[in-house]
């Protein structure tokens, strides 16, 4: 370490940034501390100096005590897995504090966004040498997408309740905020049962056609296991089955950015997309989505929930050129537009469609309308969400 | 200790340290403080549900009227005392309003209203107090107030947040804020140990801006200097027989008195010496029918010479040409070391000793000069005192913005007052009442003794009649007698000291000396009845009999109160003048010779003294007047000096100082202290085990993987993980391996090693040892947390 190095730690060890505001009781001896000095001076009443002396080293006091308890913590956040835009969520926090011998007394720990705190706060009334404590805020973040937390504000009116020193912590963290769930009318719902599929797995069915074989993995149904072929392989091997139509639907959301649709419409078809893919997938649907220029192909289960709504939480209006992909393969389609009210297309209206629509592909996905006009754009770019 | 029973404990020791303080003060009225004490302790049963509690809220309408009225009586008797207003019914008021808050205790805001009424009252003690007592009072006060605020501080933040209880076992719970107020586990007695530590740090924090705020200004918002008892026998009148026996059990100190020349004589010397010192006071030239007044006369008018701080007295009428007053030649010399300050100077050329040793005698003869730093402690009397016979005074310098200041101010036959008067005051006769307490002058006297030389004075015949005219005159009432008494004492004595010598004689001869004064009514005039009929008196009676036989017999005499003697403080090298040191004695004019002080009373019993403990308050009272009520910017200036000369190594040009700091005993203190500490320490570790975060020791060959054990979970706990107090090591090392941490697996073999060694005093290879301390460390740097997560 050289010496220019170690100055410089000192002298931030000696002047570290703190911030601290007086309270409203400080002020109010503050003033008075003033008014004391002055009468003590004008007086030359010599003890009213001793009472003075202990006005002021009490806020000195007040800043050293309150520098010690601040020093050494570390700060820590427990996320929640996930948080929807307007829906409260639990922020966990935990601190502890590292010193050898002090225990840290009053202490309060804010979030940060972009420098400054959120309105919740954390409170730690003693923290003892060497401890770590957790507790959480209740929080709700009303728009979606990307939130970053800058860090923490520590705190605390310790001992006296005199100033409010804070100390800030840089620690960013990405929040992703996924759309707001809301409720789906039941007549977009009619057609999908509530409960579907067996095992545990509810978005497969052994009723369905066969397609492969796959390892087996821990949590798949026994009866699922291919016998003949586990023996012949010597692994476990599992049977894996294409469900019927009714198992599968498409999300379609039109997220053309038109002119004339508010933000707030476009806003509420992101909400009523992720809310309706969130649904279905409860049922056991495996749901897939598709947008302007990107697609998810179905899936079930939780993941495939997560997948969604990370692609829900970032999608912007897109150009109306681009296509709107159509990731099913059967299977009921939901389409969703801005300002306009959802409607589902079941899998028998869809056959007749079929055998009308000349330009489905091989596997069955075909680009819609490129806007609600229905002028059909150029193929655009497949994505998959991560 | 359960939070909420400490709260409000340390709350009442606040109230009634606060109380101390202004009992130091002796303005504490006494009913009402008692009332007080005795309200105080029935409010300690009344909490929140209580009988008391639900009584007080039932009455909580009379009370608050109560208050009203109490407001407005205190109100109305200040007002009513106007422009000198007495604090008293504000003292009663804020503690009536004390009272009625510590029965009140339902919120946060009524504890924060006993706070500030107790600083209330901490404040009015610190503007009247004057005894030492407030140091310590105000030391508990500091102490109690830091605790109490911090108990404060955590009961309102208890109160407003919303608490959660941590378990690593249990979900976390909401704590209800009775619960945790009941918590023993908030505050404990290390807790009180630490924040006290902090605490004294504040008081010697105050200390230390009481030592170093320049003292630049006083008087704006002094006001009305306090109206304290007078000392009979130092105003306008004193009547026979009253002064004298007053004042002889009275104990008080009225007078300290810092002498040079007496400080460094041999002890048995230098109380003999002590016990013949006059204190001269007041001065009185009329006298009837028991009765001593002061004429007035413009041409008995003492004449002060100013000299920048210094003041010349004399008596110009008395004093002969040809002998000018060579001390006073001395006095008016610039004086770097008294200038502005009131400290002890060096001694007069003249009371230096040839060889320079620290052995001044006293000073005899004509041209010796007595130094004296006198404090002022319990007079209310406006009497600049000083060893008789006072030549000159030095008054410490205006402060810089001060409204007020101490004055000299000339009265008759050589007396001087003191004033404190504003700067536009004109000098007056006005003998108001001040308090002068903690008041301190410089005094430069001449032996009295050593004026009666030849040439001091203009002879007799010399003096204008209307100068010697009263103190020759003999009241109209005085019997024929007693003239005729003084005729026949001084039958064939022709010149004045010869008069003197005789009436001197025939007194002590005749009459005795006591305090049993017995009257005879039917004789009008006292000192007649004194002379002829009761033969014995006090000191009064004997001067006023030697001013008025010398006055019968034709020589020019007056009528001096004062104090004789003293005590001397061996702790603070000073003279302790009590008020029962109160004396009387005359004053002759023995033309050529001058003014000769004649003190015909007899020899009386010694007085009482000091007993060692009696001294050490006595001085540590005067530390307190000088150092702390006194303390002022000549006193910094002095300090500042004094810390100089003991940094810079060079000896201090000074007197023995009454106080010194005890650096020896001071240092030996502190390493008494510390080796306390460490032997505690050493005790308490042996006693409970040095148990570090592995959780206790291991002995044998165990201990080194118990130190790196330790070492590891530091490592850890800096980076955030923290091993629970109910978390085994496998536990902990499993939790850790999950978290995915890089080396995760050096923490799993040293856990093997540990609980190995530890549970089953398995043995720790070395080899191994030292490749889990390097692997460690490589990990540890490589971990190093980020700045700016710590701070």
């Amino acid at each position: 370490m050289t010496l220019r190095t170690a100055t410089a730690r000192v002298l931030r060890w000696l002047t570290p940034r703190r911030r601290f505001p007086p309270t409203r009781e400080g002020w109010w001896f503050l003033v008075a501390t003033l008014l004391l000095g002055l009468a003590a001076i004008n007086a030359g009443l010599n003890l009213l100096f001793l009472v003075w002396g202990m006005m002021l080293f009490l806020v000195l006091a007040s800043g050293v005590l309150s520098e010690l308890c601040l020093r050494q913590l570390l700060v820590t956040r427990k996320t929640p897995p996930s948080i929807h835009a307007g829906a409260p969520y639990l922020m966990g926090i935990a601190l502890s504090n590292r010193k050898r011998r002090l225990p840290s007394f009053s202490v309060e720990v804010e979030d940060l966004v972009a420098g400054k705190p959120l309105d919740k706060r954390c409170y730690f009334l003693k923290l003892p040498a060497g401890r770590t404590q957790e507790t959480a805020y209740r929080h709700q973040i009303s728009q979606r997408g990307r939130h970053v937390l800058t860090g923490f504000r520590l705190s605390t009116k310790f001992p006296f309740g005199l100033i409010q020193k804070s100390r800030d912590v840089v620690d960013a963290q990405e929040l992703l905020i996924y759309p707001a769930l809301v409720r789906v009318p039941e007549s977009l719902l009619r057609g999908f049962p509530a409960t579907h599929g067996l095992g545990r797995q509810k978005w497969r069915s052994r009723s369905g056609d066969f397609i492969g074989l796959r390892d087996y993995r821990a949590g798949d149904d026994p009866r699922d296991i291919h016998w003949r072929s586990s023996a012949r392989r010597g692994v476990r091997l599992v049977r894996e089955s294409e469900d019927d139509e009714g198992l599968e639907a498409t999300v379609l959301f039109d997220s053309a950015g038109v002119p004339g649709i508010s933000r707030d419409a476009f806003e509420a078809a992101v909400s009523m997309a992720a809310s309706v893919a969130h649904v279905l997938l409860q049922r056991g649907y495996r749901i897939g989505l598709g947008a302007r220029g990107a697609d998810i192909t179905p899936e079930g289960g939780p993941v495939q929930l997560t997948r969604i709504l990370r692609f829900l939480a970032l999608i912007e209006p897109a150009a109306p050129s681009l296509p709107l992909h159509n990731p099913g393969r059967r299977g009921a389609r939901i389409l969703i537009r801005p300002g306009a009210a959802p409607s589902v297309e079941h899998a028998a209206g869809r056959a007749r469609d079929r055998n009308r629509d000349q330009g489905a592909d091989q596997s069955g996905r075909r680009a819609l309308p490129a806007d609600p006009t229905g002028d059909a754009g150029p193929p655009g770019p497949r994505r998959r969400s991560a | 200790m359960r939070f909420q029973a400490t709260h409000k404990l340390m709350s009442y020791l606040l109230v009634v340290s606060a109380l101390g303080t202004l009992a130091s003060s002796e303005a504490l009225p006494a009913l009402p403080a008692l009332g007080f004490l005795i309200a105080g302790t029935v409010s300690w049963f009344g909490d929140v549900g209580s009988p008391t509690a639900r009584v007080v809220d039932r009455l909580a309408l009379p009370l608050r009227a109560a208050v009203v009225v109490v407001f407005l009586l205190s109100a109305w008797q200040v007002w009513r005392r106007l422009p000198d207003p007495d604090l008293t019914p504000v003292l009663n008021l804020v503690m009536f309003l004390l009272a009625y808050k510590l029965f009140h205790r339902r919120a946060n805001r009524d504890f924060l209203h006993i706070y500030i009424l107790s600083f209330l009252i901490v404040l009015a003690a610190a503007a009247m107090a004057q005894s030492f007592l407030f140091a310590f009072a105000f030391a508990l006060y500091v102490v109690l107030a830091t605790w109490t605020l911090i108990l404060f501080h955590l009961r309102r933040e208890m109160e407003e947040n919303y608490l959660v209880k941590h378990s690593t076992q249990a979900p976390s719970q909401k704590v209800g804020v009775n619960r945790i107020l009941n918590s023993r586990r908030v505050v404990g007695g290390s807790f009180l140990a630490s924040t006290g530590l902090v605490a004294l740090a504040v008081f010697g924090g105050s200390v230390v801006t009481f030592a170093l705020v320049p003292r630049i200004g006083a008087g704006f918002v002094l006001g009305s200097p306090r109206a304290t008892r007078n000392l009979i026998g130092f105003s306008d009148e004193v009547a026979l027989g009253q002064y004298g026996l007053l004042s002889t059990e009275n104990q008080s100190v009225a007078l300290r008195a810092t002498v040079p020349a007496i400080g460094g004589l041999p002890s048995d010397r230098r109380d003999r010496e002590i016990e013949h010192l006059y204190w001269r006071g007041t001065v009185y030239d009329s006298y009837d029918n028991g009765h001593w007044v002061r004429s007035r006369r413009h041409e008995l008018r003492t004449h002060l010479e100013q000299r920048g701080t210094r003041y010349l007295v004399r008596e110009p009428r008395f004093e002969s040409a040809q002998s000018p007053h060579s001390g006073h030649e001395g006095l008016g010399a610039d004086n770097p070391h008294a200038a502005g300050t009131v400290g002890v100077g060096p001694l007069p050329p003249n009371l230096s000793p040839p060889d320079g040793k620290d052995t001044p005698a006293v000073g005899r003869g004509p041209h010796a000069i007595l130094r004296q730093e006198i404090d002022v402690v319990g007079l209310s009397v406006p009497v600049a005192f000083a060893l008789d016979h006072p030549v000159g005074f030095e008054l410490p310098a205006t402060k810089i913005g001060t409204l007020t200041e101490l004055r000299l101010s000339p009265r008759w036959s050589g007396e001087v007052a003191l004033r404190i008067a504003p700067l536009d005051f004109a000098t007056s006769d006005n003998d108001e009442i001040h308090t002068y307490a903690g008041t301190h002058y410089i005094a430069y006297s001449r032996d009295a003794m050593s004026m009666v030389r030849a040439g001091a004075g203009i002879p007799l015949r010399d003096l204008a009649p209307e100068v010697v005219a009263p103190f020759l005159a003999l009241p109209p009432s005085l019997s024929p007698r007693v003239i005729e008494l003084a005729r026949r004492i001084t039958a064939g004595r022709t010149n004045a000291p010869a008069k003197l010598l005789a009436i001197i004689d025939w007194l002590r001869t005749t009459h005795e000396y006591t305090t049993n004064l017995q009257r005879n009514v039917a004789i009008r005039d006292p000192l007649e009845d004194f002379l002829f009929e009761q033969k014995a008196g006090h000191c009064e009676y004997f001067a006023s009999a030697t001013a008025i036989l010398l006055r019968a017999s034709g020589v020019p005499s007056r009528y001096v109160n004062g104090f004789q003697g003293g005590e001397w403080n061996e702790i603070g090298h000073y003279i302790a003048v009590r008020e029962n040191r109160a004396h009387s004695w005359a004053e002759a004019y023995l033309g050529e010779l001058g003014w000769m002080r004649v003190d015909a009373t007899p020899p009386t019993r010694s007085l009482f003294r000091m007993g060692r403990l009696r001294q050490l308050f006595d001085s540590i009272d005067f530390f307190w007047s000088r150092w702390v009520v006194g303390y002022d910017l000549g006193r910094q200036i002095e300090l500042a000096r004094s810390l100089g000369h003991r940094l810079g190594g060079e000896p201090v040009d000074r007197e023995p100082h009454p106080w010194k700091f005890p650096w020896a005993r001071s240092l030996v203190a502190v390493v008494v202290v510390t080796g306390l500490w460490a032997i505690a320490r050493r005790l308490r570790r042996r006693r409970v085990g040095h148990r570090g975060m592995s959780g206790g020791a291991l002995r044998g060959g165990g201990a080194p993987v118990a130190r790196l054990y330790d070492k590891a979970l530091r490592q850890l706990a800096r980076r955030g993980l923290v091993r629970g107090r109910s978390e085994t090591p496998r536990e902990f090392a499993a939790r850790v391996a999950a978290g995915g941490l890089a080396g995760s697996e050096v923490l799993d073999q040293l856990t093997e090693l540990y609980v190995g060694a530890r549970f089953g005093r398995r043995p720790v290879p070395d080899q191994r040892l030292r490749e889990l301390a390097r692997r460690l460390a490589e990990l540890g740097r490589a971990n190093a947390p980020a700045e700016a997560r710590t701070g």
